[in-house]
């Protein structure tokens, strides 16, 4: 008996992405296992952007090009939830790529169990380039790791079911508070232990430190998962994310 | 001459919530809930100061017996140093701070810190943007047990 594939949706929040966003289209295109759809949220570009996704689509039906609210990509992500009909949902910001086994690989683990509601794996990072190649030059590669990236992640569409959409109120770390919910709830989640996001990172952030503002939501998303987690006035801990790795299985 | 501390202002954040204080230390990777007088007693060095000017400024914004609490107070002040909240000050001159406001809190308690390690690959790897060489990189692909 055939499993079906699922219905994988693709939510790209965009805002003036003219340099990269074709390249993070053509990533997604190229997939081994071709989404259901692919939403790009416009959340107020005024550099073209657009226009070009409006003139490289030519028709392409799995690709629909919504209008964000322009107030940032928490609201523009979750008007891609709202439209969203698939059973696996998968964000990609529009200056980063995914691998082409991106979600071959993470939905073969999801059919292979234990049951699991979010998949993520490694990021790679890679210097600002402005090609359009779809995989990093391995010179501008500047390292590999687990970190906190949406678009290094599938989920179960049943997880922001349970745990809401993005919270607006956050302009920064809307991300790490999503994930904090998700490891609060104890839903369960593996990362594997393969590339399945290419993290473009530009070179004005190499040196950038915290504004208040980035502190001020990542203290609210820290703080929220510490009330959570509070029994009788004590904190209950979470497992680190190393214990979350597992082995991609032999080929 | 005695020495003088501040806070860590380049790792090292902090905000108030209801019924206590969050305070996050990015290059231990560590996080912290602050209660009853602590803020205040990490608020204190804002401004360069020596512990006997922390203590005395702490007494004195709340208006309190120094004998009953200066004990207190100083192995407070141990702990955050510990807990590299608080560093030597690099400008170790006689020069007279500011002084700081202690807004926090109106009525003296004893200062209660919990600290947690527990989002310690979180934290370090700077989660908010892009990452900071200086700090590190944990969980690399290279590095992974098993």
């Amino acid at each position: 008996m055939q499993t079906r594939t699922p219905a994988i949706s693709v939510i790209i929040p965009m805002k003036d992405s003219k340099s990269f966003i074709l390249a993070a289209l053509k990533s997604v295109l190229i997939q081994e296992i071709t989404p259901h759809e692919i939403l790009v949220i416009d959340d107020g570009s005024s550099d073209g952007s657009r226009q070009l996704v409006v003139d490289f689509n030519g028709g392409n039906r799995r690709l629909i090009l919504l209008d964000g609210p322009g107030k940032g990509p928490a609201a523009a992500r979750n008007v891609g939830l709202d439209r969203a009909s698939g059973d696996i949902i998968a964000f990609l910001d529009s200056d980063d790529m995914w691998p082409r086994d991106k979600l071959a690989v993470q939905l073969a683990r999801i059919a292979r169990g234990p049951a699991v509601d979010m998949v993520s794996g490694f990021t790679q990072y890679f210097t600002d380039r402005l090609d359009m190649g779809l995989t990093p030059d391995p010179e501008s590669v500047t390292d590999e790791m687990f970190h906190v990236h949406l678009g290094a992640c599938i989920f179960r569409r049943s997880v922001f079911e349970r745990l809401g959409n993005f919270d607006e109120n956050f302009t920064y770390a809307e991300d790490v508070d999503l994930m904090l919910r998700l490891r609060d709830s104890k839903l369960p989640m593996t990362i594997l232990d393969h590339v399945t996001l290419y993290y473009r990172r530009h070179d004005q952030s190499m040196t950038a430190r915290y504004t208040a503002t980035e502190k001020r939501d990542f203290h609210r998303a820290l703080m929220r998962s510490m009330s959570r987690r509070k029994v009788d006035g004590r904190l209950i801990p979470l497992a680190p994310f190393s214990s979350l790795i597992e082995r991609m299985p032999e080929p | 001459m005695a020495v003088r501390f501040v806070i860590d202002q380049m790792n090292v954040s902090s905000e108030e919530f209801d019924s206590e204080t969050v305070c996050v230390n990015f290059a231990t990777g560590n996080y912290f809930g602050l209660r009853g007088a602590a803020a205040s007693i990490l608020d204190a060095f804002a401004s360069p100061r020596t512990e006997d000017e922390a203590v005395e400024l702490v007494v004195r914004h709340f208006q309190i017996d120094a004998a009953q609490v200066d004990t207190e107070i100083r192995q407070f002040i141990a702990r955050l140093i510990g807990e590299k909240l608080l560093i030597e000050d690099q400008d170790q001159s006689d020069a007279t701070h500011e002084a700081t406001g202690l807004a926090r809190q109106v009525s003296y308690e004893a200062p209660q810190i919990e600290i947690y390690s527990d989002l310690n690959e979180l934290i370090m790897l700077d989660p908010v943007h892009e990452i900071d060489r200086e700090h590190g990189w944990p969980l690399r692909r290279g590095d992974r047990n098993g």
